[in-house]
């Protein structure tokens, strides 16, 4: 499991989230499942954002760098 | 011996200068002759020769007269110093004299520069043509100017205008660009200046630069001549980087100019091409890294809002989940409980309709009935233990009794009565009307009443 999280990248956490928005929308997931799939989707979420903000802020640092 | 006639060198020169000038009648003609020697003082004195196939055909000495040398000077220009000197075929106006002490000359008036112009363009068409056939007219321009232009060879002479302004104008660019420049000093003017040219290239590496440069401060036309080496030319064609010129001349183009890959006017226009590119290549960066961080930053915010829309449905989803499954949860168990009850209720009006009916039957009848189920049971329970058949029994003399106690003659008795109308008991006076005609039954016998007035209680 944490190796499986260690390899985790944005567009794989990405692709697994539209899977489970998707099963949530057409409600495939049964009530047993639920929470398990609502943690998991709030760890994918957690980590797309926070990559997000650290590519978005290294990316302004290296612009900033540039003097643009 | 017949006596000789002898003539003084006088006469005879006397007499040719006669015989020539009766000949010229004084006129000036045009004469196309070579430079062999030349010696320019006050006057300008000149030893004209004529060759063919290598050798010598006809020398003749020439002579300017200050007044004409300044004339021809002035109208010379810059040229003068091309065309007043050794190995230079010159085309004149000229007289013939013949001086009794210096003997014959040419005495030149004037000189057409056109001729010297012409026969250079005609050289230079030449070194074209044959450039082209060797397939090295094109061969420099072909080559890929780099994107940015740092490491410069450069052939210049050291000390020079052009060398001094053509290093101001890079060291001292506004952007603050460096460049590598590397002298090949060389002499840019004069017989020497195509031999050390050539060799100044030849002395390049071509991969430790990005360019090579040639530059000169400017000059006449005929200065033009070492930049039109046939040799020079071949050697900077095949540079396998790209030669720039800039040999200050803004009317004509040397040969030099033509088979290089780019030329300029000036020295410093080279430098600020350099400059100008470098600044092209900063500005087009800058440009496409702004595009990039555009381009992401347009990127986040899509993502950010999938992410959001994602993150309310993980909020809201499950929740109205939940919701949906505790609403069907209870509307089953609503169910549920609805039927039971209805069945209970069902049950409940059986037994009321049951026991209403045999409150109104007729006592021998139930007996009867009774009797009967009594005489169909003891068939089937001969079976079953004495106790119980004699519980079931006791049973049914209470239910007889209940029967018996509830019978309408006990009722009757009681002092109860029955109230018909039409043959029917009446059992709500809502049936009824004033004036209605009614009978009523007592235990001990009949009367009949007419209604005066009707008052209903309980559930109006």
């Amino acid at each position: 499991m944490e190796k499986v999280e260690d390899k985790l990248t944005y567009e794989k956490a990405f692709t697994e989230l539209e899977g489970i928005m998707q099963d949530l929308q057409e409600d495939k997931i049964s009530v047993d499942a639920l929470t398990g799939k609502v943690k998991r989707a709030v760890v994918l979420i957690t980590f797309c954002n926070e990559m997000l903000r650290s590519t978005e802020a290294e990316v302004g640092a290296l612009v900033k760098k540039l003097g643009l | 011996m017949e006596e000789r006639k002898i003539y003084t060198l006088r006469q005879v020169g006397t007499a040719i200068k006669q015989r020539i000038e009766e000949a010229t009648h004084g006129a000036s003609f045009w004469v196309k002759a070579e430079i062999a020697a030349i010696n320019v003082g006050k006057h300008a004195y000149l030893e004209l020769v004529q060759h063919q196939d290598g050798e010598k055909v006809a020398v003749m000495r020439g002579a300017i007269w200050m007044s004409a040398l300044n004339r021809i000077r002035q109208e010379l220009g810059g040229e003068s110093r091309n065309i007043l000197k050794d190995g230079v075929e010159i085309l004149f106006l000229a007289k013939t004299n013949y001086h009794l002490v210096f003997g014959l000359s040419l005495v030149i008036e004037q000189i057409d520069l056109s001729f010297n112009i012409s026969e250079l363009e005609r050289r230079k068409r030449e070194t074209i043509a044959t450039l082209k056939e060797e397939g090295l007219y094109d061969r420099n321009r072909f080559i890929r100017m780099p994107l940015v232009v740092q490491r410069i060879a450069l052939i210049a002479s050291q000390g020079t205008a052009a060398y001094t302004d053509f290093m101001k104008h890079l060291e001292h660019n506004e952007h603050g660009y460096r460049f590598h420049v590397r002298l090949f000093n060389a002499v840019v003017q004069g017989e020497a200046a195509a031999g050390e040219l050539r060799a100044a290239l030849a002395a390049i590496d071509p991969t430790k630069f990005d360019a090579v440069v040639l530059i000169r401060g400017g000059g006449s036309k005929l200065d033009l001549e070492p930049f039109n080496d046939l040799e020079l030319a071949r050697v900077a064609a095949q540079m396998r980087i790209p030669v720039l010129t800039g040999i200050g001349h803004d009317v004509d183009v040397s040969v030099l100019d033509l088979i290089a890959k780019g030329h300029h006017k000036t020295p410093t226009a080279v430098a600020d091409f350099f400059v100008d590119r470098a600044m092209y290549f900063e500005t087009s960066m800058t440009g496409m890294l702004v595009q990039i961080h555009n381009a992401m930053l347009t990127d986040f915010t899509a993502r950010k809002e999938g992410l959001s829309t994602f993150t309310e449905m993980v909020i809201m989803r499950p929740t109205a989940r939940c919701r949906n499954e505790r609403g069907l949860l209870h509307t089953t168990t609503g169910q549920f409980a609805r039927s039971v009850t209805d069945k209970i209720a069902v049950s409940s009006r059986v037994l009321e309709t049951f026991a209403h009916d045999l409150a109104l039957l007729p006592r021998h009848k139930l007996a009867q009935v009774e009797a009967a189920r009594i005489r169909e049971m003891s068939g089937s329970l001969s079976g079953i233990a004495q106790r119980g058949f004699q519980l079931l029994l006791g049973r049914l003399q209470g239910m007889d009794d209940a029967i018996q106690f509830l019978s309408p003659e006990k009722l009757l008795h009681r002092g109860f009565s029955i109230t018909r109308k039409d043959g029917h008991a009446i059992k709500d006076p809502g049936t009824l009307k004033p004036g209605d005609e009614v009978e009523t039954t007592f235990a001990s016998g009949k009367a009949w009443s007419t209604i005066k007035n009707i008052e209903r209680h309980g559930k109006g």
